[in-house]
């Protein structure tokens, strides 16, 4: 199974344990992966508010470079996921504005013709790669540990093939995997993004998330995007609620048998986890 | 022009309309002369002395076709057929010019508008020639019909045609008729018991001679036209002898099997023999096969055991039953929104939401609580929400708006506040209270107190004490409100019945976009569809409450005896026609009649046509690769004829 | 502002995506509100007001609305005519994120932390020394550092950055 990597900014920066967690899950599970050449940032949930245009040409020059290896694009970071969805999208139902971007893009080599899908590196693993091969390589489970599932906001909205308030790939995962799943209807609240920096308000939004998980009595809250794994991990002190936060790719790269030294060991030990 | 005919041209003034644009006196000058064309104007030729005026010229000069150059033909096309065939020539060898809407009407210029009129003109005189005189046919209508469903739409058309002497099939496919108003426990804005006003007419259609009763059955098959119809009924296998039961139930008592129950909305549990509801008709229960532990098992078998009248009978089949019909009428309701889709309002993850059809459940004295409103763990409610518009004016879910559940919504207020003194919110986006003393509800509940709050909540949350918390901005106030209640209702949307898809493909009816049955005429014909002789009423052609399920019942069974007293209607002779000899059996005309009037003829690998169902539309005609379809009176020849004549 | 009055036209005013906002309790005008005046045209209004610069881009409203109407575009495309009439908001933070980020990604390609740090908070010591530890902890354990990375095609990316407004879409 081959597929286009994009990575964005924070899994090559703050997160890369979260991109050494997903990598070596792939190697187990012979998932090749090939980074777009020369990416550049998505431009986030920021350009577009202050300059769409602009974002189309960042998104779209990213779009038109993955082209070049004809594979889905599988991104693992919500955030990178709607901003290249979004483009694409709107590309692909506004063929007069892809040919004005083109435009530009050609004066630095480049076209995009629109024929790139964007996807999650989760609902990969769970809908291409499939229950029955996760299973037959999973060398320790995850017995006994509650988990909640938080998908955050941008992956199943606007544009998922799941239903936008109640996607189930991650339980899904988590179920094969043989962790406990607790129910958690908070699972597609924002974290807050990147206003939390600046807007005192969006802490009320990470305490109900961070709260709603420790009343449900679970042992960790696992996470899909970089974004919000920060965002739950940072505040903890300020809010006064502790929870470990997982990436998913770390969980299932503890099942698939891999060294827990591989396995982002920075971003959060699992050992503690797994007592 | 080489021809034979005499054929007289009348133009129209249509007063300043035609002649206000058109020079008509140097037209006819013009073209006055020409051998056998006769030319003639007149102000009103619709008028009764403008029609007199043919009748005389056509006398006069042993007119054999006529041209009338006037208003459109969709106008007055009938009023000349009529002239003609008065003045003794066949009404199809008459051509209406359209000189008004496609001409006068239209052109700005007087000089350009007169040209084209003299080429229209030309252009009719020229096919008026090839036409053929048709003959209308005549079909005689079966004095027997079929009404699908029997709700209280179906159970009025029902009674309608019943007592005006004709043979009515009701065919049910529930084990009782009643429909979902025999679910209803009390009905707005009078808040009459609903099964005390149904239940007489369900006793009159088990007491009236002329309508025979098939419930638990269902129509498979249809075919043939108006007045003839063809229907193959499946009457499914009760398990017990209708004419044996005396209804006593001890078999029920005995029954050692529960089953959620689908006349309380799963609310309560019924056993795998069964009478739905206590006013049921027919009074005989049924046997659920797939839960009975005879069917599923080979074991039990206490009913038949233990019935003193040996009614209950396990090797009973499915009986086939076919019958000829006149007309039928389409009755089969709706079926209600499942709100489990809408993830937010957590119905099903969370106790005590309901949707409107369990409510009405739980506040029936013959309901799952006996008419008490209790939550789940046995207390009363102190404080109800009830959400309009669950479903409903909603892209993500159901478009249009369900038209009664603002009243329902409201009714539920009433009721529930008089049951529990519980404090009641209603959420709603708009009021639409139209019935006749709808208003007069409305203020009566606002003086109960019940608060109104117009804004549609975004979620329900469960809290830690078990109440429900409702998220909604108050829109008027303009105050984001977060109100916890014990109990919620989901006013939910109306929705097409399942079977709805499955039927029009057997009658031929059209769906709406809405998927609801398509009506002939939204305002002058509702319930009237495509297919002549085929009628549907009440909620199965939209949302609507029984007032007006039972008007257009009324309605539905005032077409269909007129039908019937005719004895015979007059099919249009204007059809498609075949050439057996050109016929490929390619299918591609089958499949693009609306009509359903073209079917395969396997034995002769051609299409086959009924002209009775034709509508003349022509569809079929142009997507014929083989020429072998032909529509008359818009044949080749009078198409090219009508095409020359403008050249 | 015409464009975003034409898709509004179809707005019943339900008030489902106020009521769904994550951030609606600190907001001055509700959602629903603002759609309201956008059409009536209290454009001044509108642009004054706090809410849209809160906005998170979760979706909930667009996913909820009833007319399907995409809200959060909305929003995106009132952040752009408020900088474009020079109408600054209330949180001068926020706004400073967003123009440091731009830059970064305007030199480099990508983010690259300290310079985004470091050009975002300098103008607000608070915020800049309370996360101050947070960027040394990071640097210690090498998850960002000190040495940017600049994508190879930077110029190029430079370059057609400079023809976006020229494009009419």
């Amino acid at each position: 199974m081959k597929y286009t990597y994009y990575p964005g900014c924070s899994l090559k920066s703050t997160e890369i344990g979260y991109e050494d967690s997903l990598k070596s899950s792939c190697e187990v599970l012979g998932i090749e992966l090939k980074e777009v050449l020369d990416w550049n940032c998505c431009g986030a949930t920021i350009f577009p508010k202050l300059s769409y245009k602009s974002y189309l040409l960042l998104s779209t020059r990213n779009l038109a470079l993955a082209e070049i290896y004809g594979e889905d694009l599988v991104t693992a970071c919500n955030g990178c996921l709607n901003a290249l969805n979004r483009a694409n999208f709107y590309l692909q139902d506004n063929k007069n504005v892809l040919e004005k971007i083109n435009g530009v893009l050609e004066k630095v080599g480049l076209n995009y013709h629109g024929k790139i899908k964007v996807r999650h590196f989760l609902e990969v693993i769970v809908k291409d790669v499939g229950e029955k091969s996760i299973k037959e390589k999973i060398k320790k489970g995850i017995h006994g540990i509650k988990v909640v599932s938080y998908y955050g906001c941008l992956y199943s909205r606007p544009f998922s093939s799941e239903d936008p308030q109640n996607p189930y790939y991650l339980e899904t995962l988590l179920k094969i995997l043989g962790a406990e799943i607790i129910d958690f209807p908070s699972k597609t609240n924002c974290c807050g993004g990147i206003l939390t920096i600046s807007e005192e308000n969006c802490l009320k939004l990470i305490k109900d998330i961070l709260e709603e998980a420790q009343k449900s009595k679970a042992d960790c809250i696992v996470t899909i995007c970089p974004l919000c794994h920060i965002n739950l991990q940072l505040y903890q002190k300020r809010i006064k609620i502790f929870m470990p936060i997982v990436y998913f790719t770390q969980l299932l790269g503890y099942s698939l048998g891999i060294e827990i030294s591989k396995l982002g060991k920075d971003i959060f030990s699992l050992k503690g986890l797994l007592k | 022009m080489k021809n034979k005919e005499k054929i007289g041209v009348f133009i129209c003034h249509c007063g300043t309309n035609i002649a206000g644009k058109i020079d008509i006196k140097n037209l006819i000058q013009k073209n006055s002369g020409k051998e056998n064309l006769f030319f003639f104007d007149y102000p009103y030729f619709c008028s009764e002395p403008g029609q007199t005026f043919i009748k005389e010229k056509i006398n006069q000069l042993n007119l054999t076709r006529i041209v009338i150059a006037a208003c459109s033909p969709s106008l007055h096309e009938k009023t000349f057929q009529k002239v003609a065939q008065e003045a003794g020539i066949n009404p199809y060898l008459i051509s209406c010019a359209n000189i008004r809407e496609q001409c006068s009407w239209v052109t700005l210029d007087k000089e350009k508008a007169t040209e084209k009129a003299e080429k229209i003109i030309f252009s009719h005189i020229n096919r008026v020639i090839y036409q053929e005189p048709l003959f209308v046919k005549e079909v005689e209508i079966i004095p027997r019909v079929l009404i699908i469903g029997g709700g209280i739409a179906g159970i009025e058309a029902a009674l309608q045609i019943a007592r005006s002497g004709k043979e009515v099939y009701l065919v049910e496919k529930e084990p009782s008729i009643g429909g979902h108003m025999a679910k209803l426990d009390k009905t707005f804005p009078t808040l009459d018991c609903a099964s005390c006003i149904l239940t007489p007419k369900m006793v009159e259609v088990r007491e009236n001679k002329n309508v025979k009763l098939f419930t638990y059955s269902e129509v498979e098959e249809v075919s043939g036209f108006v007045g003839n119809f063809k229907v193959k009924i499946r009457k499914k296998a009760r398990s017990v002898n209708l004419l044996k039961c005396t209804g006593c139930g001890i078999c029920i008592e005995k029954c050692p099997v529960k089953v959620d129950s689908e006349f309380d909305m799963g609310l309560s549990k019924r056993k795998a023999i069964y009478i739905p509801f206590p006013q049921a008709v027919p009074q005989v229960p049924v046997i659920d096969r797939e839960n009975c532990l005879w069917f599923t098992n080979n074991k039990c078998g206490v009913c038949k055991k233990i019935c003193p009248f040996s009614a209950i009978d396990y090797n009973m089949e499915d009986e086939i039953v076919v019958e000829k019909f006149g007309a039928i009428i389409v009755a089969t309701g709706f079926s209600l929104f499942n709100p489990e889709t809408i993830y937010q309002y957590g119905y099903k993850r969370f106790p005590n939401i309901f949707t409107s059809l369990e409510i009405e459940r739980l506040l029936s004295p013959t309901g799952p609580t006996s008419g008490e409103i209790i939550l789940k763990d046995g207390k009363i409610p102190q404080e109800v929400a009830i959400i309009h518009c669950v479903g409903s004016r909603d892209e993500n879910y159901q478009p249009y708006c369900s038209s009664i559940c603002c009243l329902y919504s409201l009714k539920f207020a009433y009721l529930i506040k008089e049951k529990t003194k519980a404090k009641i919110y209603n959420f709603y986006i708009d009021l639409r209270l139209t019935r006749k003393g709808g208003e007069d509800f409305y203020n009566r509940v606002l003086e109960e107190g019940i608060e109104f709050i117009r804004g549609k909540p975004s979620q329900i949350k469960m809290q830690k004490d078990g109440k429900l918390l409702i998220e909604c901005e108050d829109t008027l106030l303009g105050k984001i409100r977060k109100i916890s209640v014990d109990m919620v209702i989901l006013s939910t949307a109306i929705c097409p019945e399942k079977s709805t898809p499955f039927l029009a493909r057997i009658l031929g009816l059209s769906l709406s976009q809405d998927g609801f049955f398509q009506e002939k005429h939204p305002k002058l014909a509702p319930v009237s569809t495509m297919v002549e002789g085929i009628y549907i009423a009440g909620c199965c052609q939209g949302p609507k409450d029984i007032p007006e399920s039972v008007a257009q019942a009324g309605l539905a069974a005032a077409e269909v005896i007129s039908l019937i007293d005719r004895k015979k209607i007059e099919i249009s002779p204007i059809v498609a026609e075949i050439n057996e000899d050109y016929c490929s059996g390619c299918g591609i005309c089958i499949e693009l009649c609306p009509y359903n009037a073209l079917e395969y003829n396997s034995q002769k690998i051609k299409a086959k046509l009924t002209p009775e169902k034709c509508f003349g539309c022509g569809i079929c005609v142009s997507a014929c690769f083989a020429g072998a379809l032909s529509l008359k009176n818009y044949r080749e020849q009078e198409i090219l004829a009508q095409i020359e004549g403008i050249l | 502002m015409e464009k975003i009055v034409d898709k509004i036209k179809i707005c019943i005013q339900c008030g489902i995506c106020s009521s769904s906002c994550p951030l609606n309790f600190a907001m001055d005008i509700p959602m629903r509100k603002l759609i309201g005046l956008i059409k009536a045209g209290y454009t001044k209004e509108v642009l004054k007001s706090r809410t849209f610069w809160l906005c998170l881009s979760c979706y909930f409203c667009k996913v909820r609305c009833p007319k399907k109407i995409d809200l959060t575009h909305i929003m995106y495309n009132l952040h752009e005519i408020c900088l474009k009439q020079n109408i600054l908001p209330e949180n001068k933070i926020t706004l400073q994120i967003y123009k440091a980020f731009i830059k970064v990604v305007n030199i480099f390609g990508r983010n690259f932390e300290p310079l985004m740090f470091f050009l975002s908070l300098y103008k607000f010591p608070k915020k800049f020394l309370r996360f101050l530890p947070l960027g040394i902890f990071f640097l210690k354990r090498k998850r960002i550092h000190l040495l940017p990375y600049k994508i190879k095609d930077s110029e190029n990316l430079k370059k057609i950055l400079k023809e976006a407004e020229s494009i009419e879409i």
